[in-house]
């Protein structure tokens, strides 16, 4: 498996080379971002390369005393790219997956050529990702589509993407507008999906039980505090499989 | 009658009613259940002795909705049989859950149950629950709806507070509630609030600003002036109240009770449940009462509820040896300690709302169990707990250390 890192080229983009992303990968790319947004020179940054990815979860999330150090520099990382004055535009292509999707979705615009697709392979590793995406798709789309697409592993072709307004789009400007909860609807969706879930996996995955309480305590939430949520139910994921093994 | 015994009074600490609050990441659900837990473990109790768990709750929608209470019971791993239901008396819930849940063991209905409360105001927001009072013009009209604030606004109007009056509550009522925690006078009741991980998200009341002086807070803007002189508000509380020729704006947010999170639960039960699980009784709930008064007005239900309770206990002022009363705003205490005619070291000795903040459902429980350890603590053998209630109720509750 190819190391996984990130390459800064003359000020201008971010290339992902390689596929296999440990944290010494993160603590690189995270010191590009912060002499990046230090400097305030640059305007627009391309991110570029491979965007078919994936985290080394061993080597990341070894020992449960550095869980919170690790899950923080992930979300920081993320949340680097939303602040900053900079704007980021993701070039991407073929599979999009794994960390590189996780960065992707923090971009302030998505170029995506018609052969894209995202992959959300959460359910399907048994991991949710650390980076604060599934704060990020609430906020974009509502909590129907967001457990549809995270729960059942759906892959999000380019016209779905593209009709959804995630790719080819602004998506980081109503990050923190809230979706409606608490209606019917939501009260149904969440009847709906607990009982499939509960029936079909019961606790044989946890991943599921983490991804549907995350959304579902932090669909009242602003966009901060969701990410401190599903920080607590990543760690709890990353414990679980931790005392596991 | 059977006599009802307190057992155990805890609560959780109050979170900060925001979303940047401590709490604000846990949902409700969570607070109670970990409060009734706690409950249970620390009294090493056989759930399937308690017959009720009734806990308050004013916004009772949403997270909050569907019988918190059953739910919290469940999820607290109680044993299936332990029922559980909702009440909603507004800010004295938490004081009427107590009391209905005393009520059942002193008519001789319930061996063993629980009184509480829960409220997160910062996931289930004040209003939430809608209502007619205040939004159907039929019933507001006829009433002389005003918001709390304008009517706590009236009440010190009426009985002359001025401004330097309430702040000076407010800062004491500061002053009192830090330097209760720095001699750590709550260690007994409070249970510090961990996540799924294990991870501590709380373990102090976190709105307690102990560097409020009379100065920080006379920076500060009434809260009700621009609401009550431009919605008409003002003149509402006037026309029920002509005699006042105006509304002197003194409340801020210094010298209310802050929006917090938080919850409480308290063990009751007759004394030969307490010998068969090896508790000993700490106090036993001698009367309670609530009442309705004038409603425009509204928060001078304490003083009747007290009246009430006391012609029940055939009691009076004198024979109480603390007063826990409930700091909605500066004037409704004030205005208590003067229709009363207690001197104010009896009162609030710990600080109260005002300092350590409101969460409404849970807030009575939680006095009374801070009103039991202070009595506790003195050496000291008779308490009152009482709240001013939205829509003019009181609601009043004497405790006798046993």
């Amino acid at each position: 498996m190819v190391q996984g890192s990130f390459e800064l080229s003359n000020n201008s983009s971010i290339e992902i080379k390689g596929k296999s992303f440990d944290l010494n990968s993160f603590k690189g790319l995270n010191d590009i971002l912060q002499k990046l947004t230090h400097e305030n020179k640059t305007k627009n940054i391309s991110v570029i390369g491979n965007f078919n990815t994936e985290l080394q979860l061993n080597s990341i999330f070894s020992k449960a005393n550095e869980i919170d150090e690790a899950l923080s520099l992930l979300q920081h990382i993320t949340r680097t790219i939303e602040k900053s004055s900079i704007k980021f535009i993701s070039h991407v292509n073929g599979v999009v997956r794994g960390p590189a999707l996780e960065l992707v979705l923090s971009c302030n615009y998505i170029k995506a050529d018609i052969d894209t697709f995202l992959d959300f392979t959460y359910t399907s590793e048994g991991i949710i990702p650390f980076f604060g995406s599934i704060q990020r798709i609430i906020k974009m789309l509502d909590y129907k589509k967001t457990l549809q697409i995270l729960l059942t592993n759906e892959k999000l072709k380019f016209e779905e993407a593209n009709s959804l307004k995630i790719i080819n789009n602004e998506i980081s400007k109503n990050i923190d507008k809230k979706k409606p909860f608490w209606d019917q609807d939501f009260t149904n969706t969440f009847i709906y999906f607990n009982s499939k879930i509960h029936s079909t996996y019961k606790n044989k995955k946890p991943a599921y039980n983490a991804i549907l309480s995350i959304i579902f305590e932090s669909s009242i939430c602003e966009y901060n505090v969701g990410m401190s949520i599903e920080k607590r139910w990543a760690k709890w994921l990353i414990l679980k499989s931790l005392i596991k093994k | 009658m059977t006599e009802a015994y307190i057992y155990d009074a805890i609560r959780t600490p109050r979170g900060k009613g925001k979303n940047t609050g401590s709490l604000h990441q846990i949902t409700p659900i969570k607070l109670a259940s970990k409060t009734l837990k706690k409950l249970k473990e620390r009294n090493n109790l056989d759930t399937k002795l308690i017959d009720d768990v009734v806990l308050g709750c004013v916004h009772p929608v949403n997270e909050q909705g569907s019988d918190i209470a059953r739910v919290a019971v469940l999820d607290a791993d109680y044993d299936q049989s332990v029922p559980g239901t909702q009440i909603d008396r507004f800010c004295a819930s938490g004081l009427e859950a107590c009391n209905i849940a005393a009520a059942q063991v002193m008519s001789g209905q319930s061996d063993l149950t629980i009184g509480g409360g829960v409220e997160s105001m910062s996931r289930v927001p004040m209003g939430s629950a809608g209502g007619a009072w205040m939004t159907d013009p039929s019933v507001a009209f006829k009433t002389y709806f005003v918001p709390q604030g304008i009517s706590a606004d009236l009440l010190a109007s009426k009985y002359n507070y001025s401004r330097d009056d309430v702040d000076l509550y407010a800062v004491n009522s500061q002053k009192k509630a830090n330097e209760a925690w720095e001699k750590k006078y709550f260690k007994n009741s409070i249970i510090s609030i961990y996540d799924q991980n294990g991870d501590l998200m709380l373990n102090h009341d976190e709105l307690i600003r102990k560097e409020t002086t009379m100065q920080s807070l006379a920076s500060l803007e009434p809260s009700f002036s621009k609401i009550g002189k431009h919605s008409g508000l003002d003149e509402i509380a006037l026309m029920k109240y002509p005699e006042n020729n105006n509304i002197n704006h003194v409340h801020h947010a210094g010298n209310s009770s802050g929006i917090v999170d938080g919850a409480a639960a308290v063990l009751i039960g007759n004394k030969e449940i307490g010998k068969k699980l090896n508790l000993k009784p700490r106090a036993k709930i001698k009367a309670f009462s609530s009442i309705g008064t004038e409603p425009t007005i509204m928060l001078t239900g304490p003083e009747h509820a007290s009246e009430k309770v006391f012609k029940r206990a055939k009691m009076n002022q004198k024979d109480i040896d603390l007063f826990e009363v409930n700091e909605a705003f500066a004037a409704v205490v004030l205005r208590y300690l003067e229709a009363l005619d207690i001197s104010e070291d009896k009162v609030n000795v710990n600080g109260g709302s005002i300092a350590m903040g409101h969460p409404l459902g849970a807030t009575g429980s939680m006095l009374l169990g801070t009103l039991l350890d202070e009595l506790e603590r003195r050496d000291l053998n008779t308490g009152l707990i009482t709240l001013c209630v939205g829509a003019g109720m009181g609601t009043a509750t004497i405790i006798e250390r046993v």
